[in-house]
């Protein structure tokens, strides 16, 4: 056995038991709150961008620049493009609105902090996902997930059908925080978006307090 | 430690797994330059059921149907431009059969695609499109529309009929 005067176990005792709390405090803020919504855009999206500017460097070095390097100066590198049309042409990259955007030729298009976007849909696919971006923001990683993902996931509730798909207060919200302009929804759809909305606050820390 | 992994396990599967519809348009039909004439109909459905695959969708019966409007042969390009642009949405229960009022889009060999609206009819009321060939069986489902007051503003604007 060994003894030594630096390396003690007892020196990481925690007898008042502070040091948990905040732990549980901290992740409670990043899995709940707007803070770690935020927090997790702005780190997804800083990746993002420095991946894809290695990316376009590499395509004008070793493929000429039609690639990657394309989509960057299509956006004119600006990572708050708001031209979706710019989206649309890139090939395989580009940002709208603050959010990384990954264009594939097929599959359904989905968001979390990134937009993956099938090139084949139209403008207001790409201002939808951006509203979940606002979305899940706003709401925080897991309220998001278990608010919105886990719904839409799962057809719960209006998503059942097609043809209420869009009347779910998640995907109403959606439409509103991105500026769909094809759907149109009355104002008593707009108020249970943002009473759902409300309501995911309340509950989901709730759910996990025990 | 335990419930955060757990938390975290269910977060990412859900994130992985959490995405929109699969959804369809018609602007990346190859058979639109074959539209010969757009039909605006009314029909009745002899037996709407709500089914999962398209094995159980019915064929479709012309003494069923009634021609309300034919649009102009100048409108059929613009219509259809428009009409490319509806958002059909798959994987979803639908109706096996049209029913209620809509267009029919006629193409040059006789194939014909269906869609309708009835707001009285059975839920949840129409939007599929279906292609059937010449003598009414059925050839394809497309999808059915997500936001149906587009079709309806569409048909509206383009006939003197107006749907509801």
């Amino acid at each position: 056995m060994v003894a030594s005067d630096y390396i003690t176990p007892v020196m990481y005792l925690d007898p008042s038991g502070e040091s948990a709390i905040l732990a549980i405090i901290i992740v409670a803020v990043l899995l709940f709150t707007p803070v770690g919504g935020t927090l997790a855009q702005v780190a997804t999206s800083t990746v993002s961008y420095v991946g894809m500017a290695a990316w376009a460097l590499g395509d004008l070095v070793f493929n000429g620049g039609n690639g990657a390097w394309a989509d960057m100066n299509r956006i004119k590198w600006n990572p708050f493009n708001s031209d979706e049309s710019a989206v649309f042409a890139s090939n395989h990259i580009s940002f709208y609105k603050g959010e990384p955007v990954f264009l594939k030729d097929k599959g359904r298009s989905g968001s979390f902090y990134f937009i993956s976007l099938n090139r084949k849909e139209t403008y207001d696919v790409l201002r939808h996902e951006r509203g979940h971006g606002y979305q899940s923001m706003m709401m925080g990683i897991a309220t998001f997930a278990i608010t919105v993902g886990l719904p839409s996931w799962q057809k719960w509730g209006l998503c059942a059908n097609y043809n209420t798909y869009y009347n779910a207060p998640w995907e109403t919200m959606a439409d509103i925080l991105g500026g769909v302009q094809g759907r149109t929804h009355t104002q008593q759809e707009i108020s249970r978006a943002w009473a759902y909305y409300d309501m995911s606050h309340i509950i989901i820390p709730s759910v996990f307090y025990w | 430690m335990k419930k955060f992994s757990l938390l975290l396990s269910i977060l990412l599967v859900i994130f992985l797994v959490s995405c929109e519809p699969d959804k369809y348009y018609f602007k990346d039909n190859t058979r639109n330059d074959e539209v010969v004439s757009i039909e605006l109909i009314s029909y009745t459905a002899n037996d709407i059921e709500i089914v999962d695959s398209i094995a159980e969708m019915l064929d479709f019966y012309t003494g069923n149907m009634t021609i309300l409007e034919t649009l102009s042969q100048s409108e059929v390009e613009d219509f259809m431009s428009e009409f490319s642009y509806i958002e059909f949405l798959q994987g979803y229960p639908h109706l096996s059969t049209p029913d209620g009022t809509g267009v029919k889009i006629n193409y040059e060999n006789g194939d014909f695609l269906i869609v309708t609206n009835n707001p009285d009819g059975k839920e949840p009321h129409g939007g599929e499109a279906i292609l059937y060939n010449s003598d009414g069986q059925f050839m394809d489902y497309y999808g059915s529309i997500s936001w149906m007051q587009n079709f309806i503003d569409l048909v509206n604007e383009y006939y003197q009929t107006q749907i509801e």
